[in-house]
């Protein structure tokens, strides 16, 4: 069985990682092997201390190496772990998810959320800004100093248009 | 009684349109009568298409016009030979009335101020918009381009109105359209009167008397930024079908019209020697109407012209004209306005203008404008359009708008100790309780003047106390008349853009609080307004002084908030039931004012007389005087809010980010959408992952959806 041993960088959290410094080397499966959490055992000289996953081909999954035990016979137990993020990484990339957090600000569905988040940190109303209004408002119409609505009775009657008679006029009229 | 051709042109010129033959006769006119007096301009006429429009300057002024075109009325400047004066109206029932309104509004507001430094331009908008006329509704600005004057009357007050009001396309092509253009004849004197408008006398620059309606030298060269600095397109109305057309050429008394059909309508022609050349809007040959014969007579007769009914040139003396019975004369009321009404037939006799001869009389009316315009009650015009909101106070009550000033020599005339006005109460005193300062219903102080037309007499009571020597007067104080009682402006807008563009943006993060005038604060949902474009609008009421402004987003009505603008104030009244029964039992001595502190009215009593009632100790009968004090109407107390801004002051309270992209890059922002995993970039964290078409354990399965709701980076 052939095992590619290699070292992988980056968050675990990652499915974009890859492995380097990869050596190909065969493997015996240790005693009762799980193919989650399989032990193997290859020959010294194909082990490197900064190695950290394996890949088995036949088994289709890449492992995490989580301890490396050095036996006689040049020989060296590495037990590991499936890495599902590393060995699905295509899988889980052509997947569609529902997404309820991102942290991609190229993504506009992020930048413009309008879902609150509880995480952010904010400080309460500590800004207050005046929105630009255009126009002018009313001070044009106060710049006289303003003024009086006055309603009042009255109409043009004509019926004291003429001056009256003086007494003596008005005597003789008499 | 033949005019004299030599002075007063006839001038016969055709041309050929579309088969259609058209003559055109010209002469001078003016109330349907030729002139008869010399003309002391040097007359430079030519029947060439050159001096009309287009090819000739052409100046505007317009009723119903809309101020967001950007195109103008192209003035290709060099010298003004043949400027040409328009009208547009929009046509309502009353709309004789606009011509009214207008011609009041010309001499009041032009007369005492023409002829100074720069362009005129008048705006009037408001004045009539809240008057309950349909057809004044969309009447925006009055353009009067070519006065020497520079003043800024209405230019910026009714700014606001340009946005919400003029909304229209402009689009003659649907429209019916008359249009009455008078020709030009190189006199300075009679365009006013021959559109109908009275004209005065007013001054130019160097003090000579005119009596134009203005016009420009002879050499004076247009700029067109310093002209039309916003031309406008006639208004339109769509839905009263009726559009009315005026076009008056400064120099012209030219009139006729013809009738023919075209697409299948009766039109009805008043054709200008060149209106063909006339195009606005690239409709060509607007004046075409098919509103009726006896509308377009009376649109002649509103516009003080003479007219005929039959084909071929009207006649040229006094004599054919008034044994013509298709010949109209128009009838002139006695104010001196044309109401549209005419003479006809032997009718035509009975016009004053035939028999008092005005042609022979040097003082005849027209030479001299409309004298007198206090008798022209704004508020009476067009009741039967009033309704609702409109009209409130317009049926018993005149009411003004006075500056301190003015309200100052209203006190001092209420107060007058004048010893005729006096005595003209007494002899006159069947009117009982015709106290003036009694017939002052309300004064209301306003920090906001909206530019009423201004009226010569200031109506307070009958006219018991008109002068002897002015007895049309009343006060003898000149106002403004508050011809609406609500009055709509705009107040700006604002457009609201998100700042964070999330959620952060929004209610309980951001709030917006709009303080506005005389309203004080109201708060506006960032829901509701952001990304979008918030206008504010303030309605007036001139009657109760309270206002209420119109918030609307992307124009549509929103919210409203309401205040007070103007306050009540003190109005000192008198029972003049005691006066006048002190009068009536032989008073005959008067001593103090007219107004409100009139005094020792009846008795003998030298205290009185002397000092009033307070020492008189109660006297022979007591002054009632009651005194309202200061109101507050509504939630907002006038006086107080008048101290505060007079624009809308927009506040947008939101809270601070404190995490940005760092917070973005290590947690994520929060939010909810569908997507392929592998198009995004970062941090991820699903909410119930699915992973199928995997050939995988199912512990592994559960790892994988395990990770991706825990988190993974792409």
């Amino acid at each position: 069985m052939v095992v590619k041993l290699g070292s992988v960088s980056g968050d675990k959290r990652s499915i974009s990682r890859t492995m380097t410094n990869i050596t190909t080397a065969d493997c015996q499966p240790f005693q009762n092997c799980d193919v989650l959490q399989p032990r193997i055992i290859v020959n010294v000289n194909m082990y490197s201390p900064t190695d950290t996953h394996f890949t088995i081909d036949d088994w289709h999954r890449t492992y995490e190496i989580t301890s490396a035990e050095f036996m006689t016979g040049q020989r060296v137990l590495i037990s590991g772990k499936v890495d599902v993020l590393f060995t699905y990484a295509d899988v889980i990339k052509n997947s569609t998810q529902w997404i309820i957090r991102c942290s991609d600000i190229n993504n506009n569905n992020v930048i413009h959320s309008l879902i609150p988040d509880t995480l952010r940190p904010i400080k309460e109303h500590s800004a207050a800004e005046l929105v630009q209004i255009t126009g002018d408002g009313l001070e044009y119409l106060a710049k006289s100093g303003g003024g009086y609505f006055v309603t009042t009775l009255g109409g043009t009657s004509g019926k004291f248009a003429t001056k009256p008679q003086t007494g003596t006029e008005q005597e003789a009229t008499n | 009684m033949i005019v004299n051709d030599s002075i007063y042109p006839v001038v016969e010129s055709n041309y050929t349109e579309n088969n259609n033959y058209i003559t055109t006769h010209a002469i001078t006119r003016a109330n349907g009568f030729p002139f008869g007096e010399t003309i002391d301009d040097s007359i430079t006429y030519s029947a060439s298409a050159s001096n009309y429009a287009p090819y000739s300057q052409v100046l505007i002024y317009a009723f119903g016009v809309r101020s967001n075109q950007a195109e103008m009325q192209v003035l290709n400047g060099g010298v003004i030979n043949n400027p040409v004066q328009k009208m547009f109206f929009r046509r309502g029932d009353i709309w004789s009335n606009t011509i009214t309104y207008f011609t009041n509004l010309y001499r009041e507001k032009y007369a005492t101020e023409l002829y100074q430094n720069g362009k005129f331009i008048v705006e009037n908008n408001n004045n009539m918009l809240a008057r309950g006329y349909n057809f004044f509704s969309n009447i925006y600005k009055i353009y009067c381009d070519y006065f020497y004057y520079n003043a800024n009357f209405g230019n910026e007050p009714w700014r606001a109105f340009k946005t919400e009001q003029i909304t229209e396309d402009f689009d003659f092509s649907n429209k019916h359209i008359a249009a009455i253009y008078l020709r030009p004849i190189n006199t300075k004197f009679r365009l006013a009167t021959l559109c109908g408008i009275p004209w005065g006398n007013f001054y130019d620059i160097d003090g000579n008397i005119v009596t134009d309606t203005g016009r420009l030298p002879e050499n004076y060269t247009f700029k067109q930024d310093e002209i039309f600095y916003n031309y406008n397109m006639p208004y339109l109305e769509n839905n009263s079908g009726d559009i009315v057309i005026f076009g008056g050429e400064t120099k012209s008394t030219g009139f006729y019209y013809k009738e023919y059909s075209w697409a299948g309508k009766q039109m009805l022609c008043f054709a200008p020697q060149f209106a063909k050349f006339e195009t606005l809007n690239g409709v060509p040959n607007i004046p075409v109407f098919n509103g009726g014969l006896e509308l377009i007579k009376h649109i002649a007769a509103t516009i003080g012209v003479i007219f005929t009914t039959a084909t071929g040139a009207i006649p040229q003396t006094v004599d054919e004209i008034m044994n013509n019975d298709l010949i109209f004369i128009p009838k002139i009321e006695d104010n001196g306005l044309y109401q549209g009404e005419y003479y006809t037939g032997q009718e035509k006799k009975e016009a004053k203008q035939y028999k008092e001869k005005w042609w022979e009389d040097p003082d005849a009316p027209w030479k001299k404008g409309v004298q007198d315009f206090n008798d022209i009650d704004f508020r009476q015009y067009g009741d039967d359009n009033f309704s609702g909101c409109y009209g409130a106070t317009g049926a018993l009550t005149n009411r003004y708008f006075l500056n301190r000033s003015k309200m100052k020599q209203l006190s001092n005339y209420l107060n007058n100790t004048d010893t005729d006005l006096l005595e003209s109460i007494l002899k006159n005193i069947g009117m009982a309780g015709a106290n003036p300062i009694n017939s002052v219903v309300s004064i209301m102080y306003s920090p906001l003047d909206f530019g009423y037309p201004v009226v010569s007499d200031v109506i307070v009571g009958s006219n018991l106390v008109d002068t002897y020597e002015n007895p049309t007067q009343h006060t003898a104080l000149s106002g403004s008349a508050v011809i609406n009682d609500n009055i709509r402006l705009d107040l700006g807008a604002a457009d609201i853009k998100p700042t964070y563009k999330n959620y952060l943006d929004y209610a309980p993060y951001t709030k917006y609080i709009a303080y506005i005038p005389f309203c004080n604060f109201v708060e506006l949902e960032a829901g509701v307004i952001t990304n979008k474009t918030v206008s504010f609008y303030m309605n007036f009421d001139t009657v109760c002084g309270s206002c209420e402004c119109e918030i609307r987003v992307n124009g549509k009505l929103y919210k409203t908030v309401s205040g007070v603008f103007a306050t009540e104030c003190c109005v000192q009244g008198n029972d003049n039931s005691a006066y006048v029964n002190s009068i009536l039992s032989g008073a005959t001595k008067t001593v103090g004012g007219i107004g409100g502190i009139i005094t020792a009215i009846a008795t003998e009593n030298p205290l009185i007389a002397l000092g009033g009632i307070a020492a008189a100790g109660g006297g022979a009968y007591e002054l009632s005087t009651t005194t309202r004090e200061f109101q507050a109407n509504g939630k907002s107390i006038g006086l107080l809010s008048q101290m505060l801004p007079l624009h809308v002051c927009l506040y947008r309270y939101s809270v601070q980010d404190l995490g940005g992209d760092n917070f973005i890059q290590s947690v994520g922002a929060a939010c909810g959408f569908s997507a392929r995993i592998g198009n995004l970039k970062g941090l991820v964290i699903c909410q119930n992952p699915v992973i199928d078409n995997i050939t995988a354990t199912p512990t592994e399965i559960e790892k994988i959806k395990t990770e991706l709701a825990s988190g993974i980076y792409v």
